[in-house]
This record gives C-alpha cells, structure tokens and sequence, in this order.
C-alpha cells in the first residue's frame, strides 16, 4: 500500500512537467536570427530551422588525431603529439565564424545552450568511438583553456570554460579549471600558423594548489582527461594544453599514466 | 566592474556614495587645497569638506553598491553619529547582497567587514600641481562628453579619439585606469553622471516604503540606455564583478549594456539660445526659404515647420512620444523632473509628405534655423544606405557646418559637429544632446514597433528642442492624434513635379500560389503587363513570399521571353547589382518582395503588386509600394494594379488614403493647372 502510495507521490511532478509542456507555447524566437518559429522535436532546440539546418556538422572524420573532415598535414608532420586525439563538432565555416563572435566578442550569452549541445554531440562521438575500441570509456575530468585575466576582464566569461560545463554536467564529471596562461598572447585569430606554432609553446602552466585536484580523482587505471576549447586550428593550443598538465603530472611523480583527449566546438 | 563605497560624514547628515577611484574621493572630501584647485577650474562654488569618510574595506560590485547609495536613508541634518552610521551602512551592505541572491532564505552572506574611519586626507598629501591637471583633464572629460551616453569602454574610446584619456593612455596596460580619476572628479563635480548600464527602476515614491520593507525582494531593472525592461535582461555568472550579474539583450549589437558596467551621462548640451527666441537674424520666413527653391507645397509646409519650431504654435497637450514612453514604461522615468513638464519641453511636429514629395528639401530650411541659433541638428534615419546617400546632399547645402555622418563602422564614430547624420540605432549614444531631431521614415523597419528606438528616439532631444517627424505613412496613431490636434503637423499631398499621385486600379485575379498552378496566366494580368511593357515602363513586381519570386520569374520569362525578367528579395546576395541593372534598364520587370518597397526611385516605372490583400501588405506597405511609380518628371502618370481575389480592408485605405491626398492637393491649388498635365492615358480593366 505504501509502495503504490509512494509510486503515485513520486509521478505527480512528472505528471505536471508533462502538463506544463501541453501548456507552454509552441512557438518560440531563434535564438540565432530572432525569428519565430515552430520548434518541434529537433536536435538542437531553441533555433529555427534555417539556422539548424545551416551547422556544418562534421559528418566523416578523415583524419583520425584531430578529427578534421579532411586530410591533414599538421597531425601528418607531427611526431610525437602531447594528446591522444581531439573531435570537433563542426568545421569552423562563416557561419560558425558569425556565431562564436556573437557570443565571445559580443557577449550573446543567450547562444551558450545552443553551442553547449553542439559540443555535446562531438563528445558523445568520441564515447561512442572509443567504446568501440575500449571497455566503458569514461572522462575523468574535464579541463577548460584558459584566458588571461585582462581578456576575461574584458569579457566577463570563459567561453571554453562553459562550454566544458555542459559536458561536465551531462556526465557528473569534474570540471577542474586547473590551467592559467603564463602570459597574455594577442588574439590568436589574429597570428598566421607559424607565429600561432611558436607563440604557444610553454602558453600554458597548471597551477599548483588547483592541481592537486588531478590526485584526487585516482580512476585506479589510467587517468582519462578532456581538455575543452572552443576553436581547433593548428593543434598548438590543445597540445601546448596537454604539455602543461602532463609537466605538471610528471612535477608531483605521480605515477598514473594519462591519456589526454580533446573536445573543441569548431574545427578549421 | 567593482566599485569602493564609502559614507561621508557631513557637518549636517551623511551619504553614501560609490567611486571608481576612491582616492580621488578622498582629497575631495578632506583635502580643502584640493577642493579648491578643482572648483576654480570648474568655476563652481566652494561648498562644504566633510568631517570623515567611512570606507567600506572591500571593493564592491556595481550592482551591490550602487543599491546601497539608493537605499542611504535621506536622514536628518544633525551630525551623524558615527557608530549608527557604521551600523547603518553594514546592514544595507548585507541586505544588498542578500536581496542579490533572491529570496532572501537561503542567502549566502557576505562576510560582515568592519569600514574604516577616515579623517584627514592621505598622509602623502596631494600636489597642488597634479590636483590643478586633473581637474583640467576632468573638466575636458566632461565637455567631450556633453549630451553623450556611453559604456564605460565607449567614453575610453571617445577620450582616446580626443587624446584626453590620461597620462599612460598610449601604453597598452589599464587604459581605463588612467582614465577613471578625471571621470571621477567630473562625476564628484556634478559635471558627469556616472550610474550602472543596467539598474533598478526608479520606483514611484508610494511603492518605495513597502518595497524597502521587505529585504529579501529584487527590484526591477531596466536597461538605461535602452530602455528594456526586466523581459530582455539575461543573468549570467560575471567573472568582473564575481556575482550574478544581468546584461541586457535587446541593446547588444551596440556593445554589452550590463549590471557591472558603466554607463556615464554627460550633461545636457546648452544652447546658445533657445529656438523658440529671438527673431531670425535674416529676414522673413518667405525671403529664409526662397534660398532653397521648393515647390509652393514644400515651402508651405517648410514655412509651418519652422513657424512651429520658433514657437508659433504653443501646445499645451502632452507629445505623442511623452504618451508613448509612458504608456510603455509605466511612470518610472529616468529624471526626477516630473514627466508632464518634460512632455511639453520635448515637442513634436509631424510632417506628412507623399510618396516623392521631397522630404528632404523641405528640412534643410529647417536645419539653416537650427544652425543659425548655434544650435545642434540630428537628422536620423533607419537605414545605412539612407544616411550615405544624404551626406553628400546635406554637405553641399551646408558646407560651412561641421556635418558627422554615423553608423555602425563610420570613421567620425567618436566626433561632434553642427550637423550629425546617424541611423536610428546610434541614438543610443546621446542623450539630451540636440535642439533639432528629425526623425525620417518613423514607420519603417527597424524603427516601427521597436520601443527600444522610440525610447532612443524621445531621450535624445534636449529639453526645449523640437522632433520632427517625417513620414509618408505615419502609423495611425500618430495619424489619430494629428486629426485630434493633439499633434501639431503639416500635410504635403503633392509630389515635387506637382502632378497627382497615380490612384491604384484594381485586377481580380487567383492569390499567387493558385497562379502559379494555371498552365496559363490569366488575361486580366497579362494584358496591363503588355500594356505597360509597350510603353517602355519599368515593372516593379511585389510579391509576399521569397519562395514565390523564382517560381513566379520562370512563368513570367515564358511569358514573355523578349524582355529581361529577374527576381530579387532579402536573401539575395546580388540584390543591390539587380536594382542598379533594374535602373539602367537592363532588367525591364523585377519580382521583388517588400525590401524594395521604399527608397528606390526608377524613372518610368509601373508597379504591380500580387497577393494585395494578403497579410503582409499593410496599408502603409501598399501606399508605398504604390508610391515608386511615376516619381519622375517625364512620367509623372505611372500606373499602379493592386492585383488580388478579393478587396481587402488594406487595400481599401491604401486607395482612400491616396485619392484624399490628391483631393487636398487639388484643393490647395498645388497641382499643375489641368492643361499641362498630360492626357490620362486609358486603362483597361
């Protein structure tokens, strides 16, 4: 009797969630472009459907280490790499172009959801790729880019920052915001590939007290970590990335080994 | 950004208050050598030092600070005491905080800080030389940004373009640091307004007690810049300020308006005398517009407009942008100064001219009154090709006058002048800054509709200046108020050529998408499109949807394979290459959807819409759409087919509201005696 009772208890809020969605309107302003539409059942909801329809998903992976739709002769030339692999949601298109201005420069936070879920799918990718070639494969940590403190008092947020919270928040996993830029380096929209290649190098430093986290996860197998940016162009950032935290890994003599994965939002 | 309060403790009560650079605050409140250098050069009054300055210990969040200054109780004029005080300021510091994080219940609580007593000015002692710079720096800050309102990253920009940023300005590191001591002392002078770009509504004095009742509970916000309200705020975890902080959605392509940010207000722009005194320095009303050679319809109006700007016509009704504003934004005004005697400062004229009455003539007279007051002149229009096209024109008639011409990207960005040029959303950046506003096309997008343009609209003219609002359909409210006389306006019913408006005839056919499935087009169309392609017209095609424009070409060329057809609409890249192919000719029939409905002038041109009675097509929309053929001299008698399956409401007072123009234009004699208009050519139903 009083399992039924509880049973009864337990669904009323479901029951009224579901009655809220019959009441709420069916119609709602793209986030995107400001026009109303009919959002129905869609991957991604809140745009209408020019603007789902014009994400340039990245359907086919060609290059296997940095998720590029092409061939790549970054990953090519590169010999030994500080990352295992990195996985983009979409290539990085004018459309994309616009998008990540509206949010970063313009402060549009209103587009986060929207970018989160793109995210969201490329991480459910990479899950779904590495189940294929290992046992249940599971993120330890989720580790955002840095920005240097003037380019966050500018802005007010860390994109990558939230971006890696949705990923964290979809999974449980810890969100460890354990990296800092060591200087502040101009917008790297702004560099050639050469100059981005050699400007990154030592970018990065993880930061003593905040990296002590690391030890804490102790997975008792290898320690599984996914660094989140929103832009992959070159590589250098991931990798300069990964080089911190495994400098860092290697400064305490931890003796678990890592695997460091990467997630980013756009590839180029 | 975070900010430092402080109480200060006068001989008489006591304030809180809240800087961005706190020492700057403290010379002025304790340093009398100080105080004095800086009121001589702002040539102000001496006014009363304080007794001490009670400094909260940690920098606060806008936000959080600002409400505490609002909240300061006006208090008696006794001295303070000081432990009250200190108690005072440390529960409505907490109370902030709480009402912050909502709710009040499970309200995390700032750690209580003991403020710190200040009574005499810092040990270092303030150099009377760097006292007597700053305050020249202040005083130049605040004369740049007379009759501005900027973000606190704007008004940087503006000091820097005016190299009056500050000593280190060039160097890369803090620009707003250098920058923060003038604004500061301008601000403490009462020569600047500095406040948040998102704050709280002021609240009407009756709401305020029991709201001050209840801690916990948040006050509304509004953008102060926009005008939005709580609807298009977004709260976002802000690492400047390091709490929950709202910006505003509504305003962000003009830069991020937020909670923590600044937004600063200059003073209102002074006049060199007011519009309505003084009889014009050269001559009489006539001999002022004779110069610019109008038409007898264009000077009469011309004449109205300036006798209504110079103060011919005292009204006493509350302005249409006053009842707007209020009836959008309830009575919370920005100023204090109560709304009705705002209302009447700001007054508004309504000129209503047709189609290719040449509304742009008829406000230069305007602009010449203005300018010879010393007074300054804002002409804003909705669009960006709009103001391009007019710079050159408004240039050559004043080429004495200092014109800016600005728009998102424009090089004068941060500049002032005599004359100032903008699209409609760069009204955000003033504030009470001009004597003279016109405001073009009131009706078209993006300005119809949008509160948020009418609340840029309405602040940006000084109090006592005068809006003019030019329209060739005004929406009908404006319409209703000008038949009430509640708004003061002047008719143009005839074109510059003075031939009448051609009067839309109407063709019953299927709505497009019908048209579309027949393996023929119908007789009734095809025969006014023969008629007026033998005549060597050009045929605008409107149509409501995009997806019937190709669809619609392909029938048309079959239709007719030997003139050039093509179609254009919104999504278009080519679109401008077509209109200017559609000009020389090289595109003889358009399809085109309602982007094309205003501001395109083609010689020769027939206009013929489909799907008239659909939805999209207003009244408004119809009457201009109508109003792109027969706009040239040569062929004053374009023609016009509102072309439909049935007569809609629209349709009907799109007609009416042309035939009436033509009869007032009749009436006042204003159209070319019946001999010189050429012969009606016949129309065939």
């Amino acid at each position: 009797m009083l399992a039924l009772w509880n049973k009864v208890w337990r669904s009323i809020p479901r029951a009224a969630e579901s009655l809220a969605a019959l009441l709420r309107p069916s119609a709602y302003t793209c986030l995107q472009c400001g026009r109303k539409d009919h959002f129905a059942a869609a991957s991604i909801p809140l745009l209408c459907r020019e603007c789902r329809d014009s994400i340039p998903w990245i359907v086919r992976i060609h290059c296997a280490v940095c998720g590029r739709p092409d061939s790549c002769g970054d990953c090519a030339r590169r010999h030994v790499a500080a990352f295992i692999c990195n996985r983009s949601a979409v290539r990085y298109n004018d459309t994309i172009r616009q998008w990540l201005a509206l949010y970063k420069y313009r402060g549009h936070e209103g587009l986060e959801p929207v970018l989160g879920d793109m995210l969201l799918t490329a991480y459910k990718r990479l899950l779904q790729e590495m189940d294929n070639r290992q046992e249940r494969f599971r993120i330890d940590a989720v580790i955002p880019v840095p920005v240097s403190q003037q380019r966050l008092q500018e802005r007010g947020f860390n994109q990558s920052e939230r971006l890696a919270g949705y990923i964290a928040q979809h999974d449980a996993i810890p969100l460890l915001d354990i990296l800092r830029r060591t200087r502040h380096s101009g917008k790297q929209s702004f560099k050639t590939r050469a100059e981005r290649l050699t400007d990154s190098r030592g970018l990065f430093a993880a930061e003593e007290t905040a990296a002590l986290q690391l030890f804490d996860l102790n997975p008792g197998r290898r320690l599984r970590l996914l660094i989140v940016d929103d832009i992959y162009t070159t590589g250098s950032t991931v990798s300069a990335c990964a080089e911190a935290i495994r400098e860092e890994l290697k400064k305490h003599g931890s003796a678990i080994p890592a695997e460091i994965y990467s997630i980013t939002l756009a590839r180029s | 950004m975070r900010v430092a309060l402080y109480v200060v403790l006068l001989s008489a009560g006591s304030k809180a208050m809240w800087s961005i650079a706190p020492e700057v605050d403290q010379a002025y409140w304790l340093d009398a050598q100080y105080r004095g250098e800086a009121e001589r050069i702002f040539r102000q009054q001496p006014s009363p030092l304080a007794e001490g300055l009670l400094l909260w210990p940690e920098l606060l969040p806008l936000g959080i600070a600002a409400a505490v200054a609002g909240q300061w109780p006006a208090g008696d004029n006794e001295p303070p005491d000081e432990a009250a005080v200190r108690a005072a300021l440390e529960r409505l510091v907490s109370d902030a905080w709480v009402a912050d994080a909502g709710g009040g219940a499970a309200a995390q609580r700032a750690p209580v800080a003991r403020a710190e007593l200040v009574r005499g000015a810092s040990e270092r002692g303030v150099d009377r030389e760097d006292a007597r710079a700053l305050a020249a720096r202040a005083r130049r800050a605040a004369a740049l940004l007379q009759g501005r309102a900027l973000l606190g990253s704007e008004a940087l920009a503006l000091l820097a373009a005016a190299d009056a940023a500050g000593p280190a300005a060039g160097a890369a590191q803090a620009p707003w640091r250098a920058a923060a001591p003038a604004l500061q002392l301008a601000a403490l002078l009462g020569q600047l307004r500095l406040g948040g770009a998102v704050a709280p509504q002021p609240q009407p004095r009756l709401l305020r007690w029991p709201l001050a009742q209840r801690a916990g509970s948040r006050r509304l916000l509004r953008c102060q810049r926009c005008g939005s309200g709580e609807a298009r705020m977004r709260r976002t975890p802000c690492a400047i300020c390091g709490r929950m902080c709202n910006y505003c959605e509504a305003c962000l392509t003009m830069g991020r308006s937020r909670e923590c940010g600044l937004l600063i207000l200059g003073m209102p722009a002074h006049r060199a005398a007011p519009l309505q005194q003084a009889a014009p320095a050269s001559g009489s009303c006539s001999e002022r517009l004779d110069r610019w050679q109008l038409s007898p319809a264009q000077a009469a109006a011309a004449a109205a407009a300036l006798q209504y700007i110079e103060g011919g016509y005292p009204t006493k009704q509350k302005s249409f942008w006053g009842r707007l504003c209020k009836s959008l934004w309830g009575a919370g005004e920005r100023r204090s100064a109560a709304p009705d005697t705002l209302d009447s400062a700001r007054r508004q004229f309504l000129l209503w001219a047709v189609t290719g009455a040449g509304k742009t003539e008829m406000i230069f007279p305007l602009l010449e009154a203005c300018l010879e007051r010393g007074g300054r002149a804002l002409v804003a229009t909705p669009r960006r090709d709009v103001v391009l096209e007019l710079d050159p024109r408004i240039r050559r008639a004043f080429p004495r006058a200092k014109v800016v011409t600005l728009y998102g990207g424009s090089s004068q960005r941060w500049e002032s002048g005599e004359i100032t040029l903008a699209t409609t959303h760069q009204l955000f950046r003033f504030r009470e800054a001009y004597d003279l506003v016109v405001i073009d096309e009131l009706d078209a997008y993006p300005y119809h509709n949008d509160p948020m343009l009418h609340y840029a609209a309405y602040h940006v003219c000084a109090s006592g200046g005068c809006t003019i609002l030019l329209s060739a359909t005004p929406p009908a409210e404006l319409r209703r108020a000008a038949d009430q006389r509640r708004l003061a306006h002047v008719r143009v019913p005839v074109r510059f050529h003075r031939y009448p408006l051609p009067v839309p005839v109407r063709i019953r056919i299927p709505a497009v998408m019908q048209l579309l499935q027949l393996s023929k087009l119908p007789r009734r169309l095809v025969q006014p499109l023969k008629q007026s392609i033998d005549r060597g017209a050009q045929l605008f095609m409107f149509v409501q949807q995009i997806r019937h424009v190709g669809p619609l070409v392909q029938r048309l060329r079959s239709a007719f394979p030997h003139i050039s057809i093509d179609g254009t609409s919104s999504k278009d890249p080519e679109r401008s290459e077509k209109v200017v192919r559609f000009r020389e000719r090289s595109i003889r029939l358009l399809v085109t959807t309602t982007i094309l409905e205003r501001g395109v002038t083609v010689p020769r041109s027939d206009v013929f819409i489909l799907d008239a009675d659909g939805r999209l097509f207003d009244e408004a929309s119809l009457v201009q759409m109508a109003g792109r053929a027969g706009r040239s001299k040569e062929d004053p008698a374009g023609r016009v087919y509102f072309c439909a399956p049935a007569y809609s409401r629209s349709q009907q007072s799109a007609i009416r509201q042309i035939r009436g123009m033509n009869k007032l234009a009749q009436r006042s004699g204003y159209l070319l005696p019946k001999g010189m208009q050429p012969a009606k050519l016949p129309i065939e139903k």
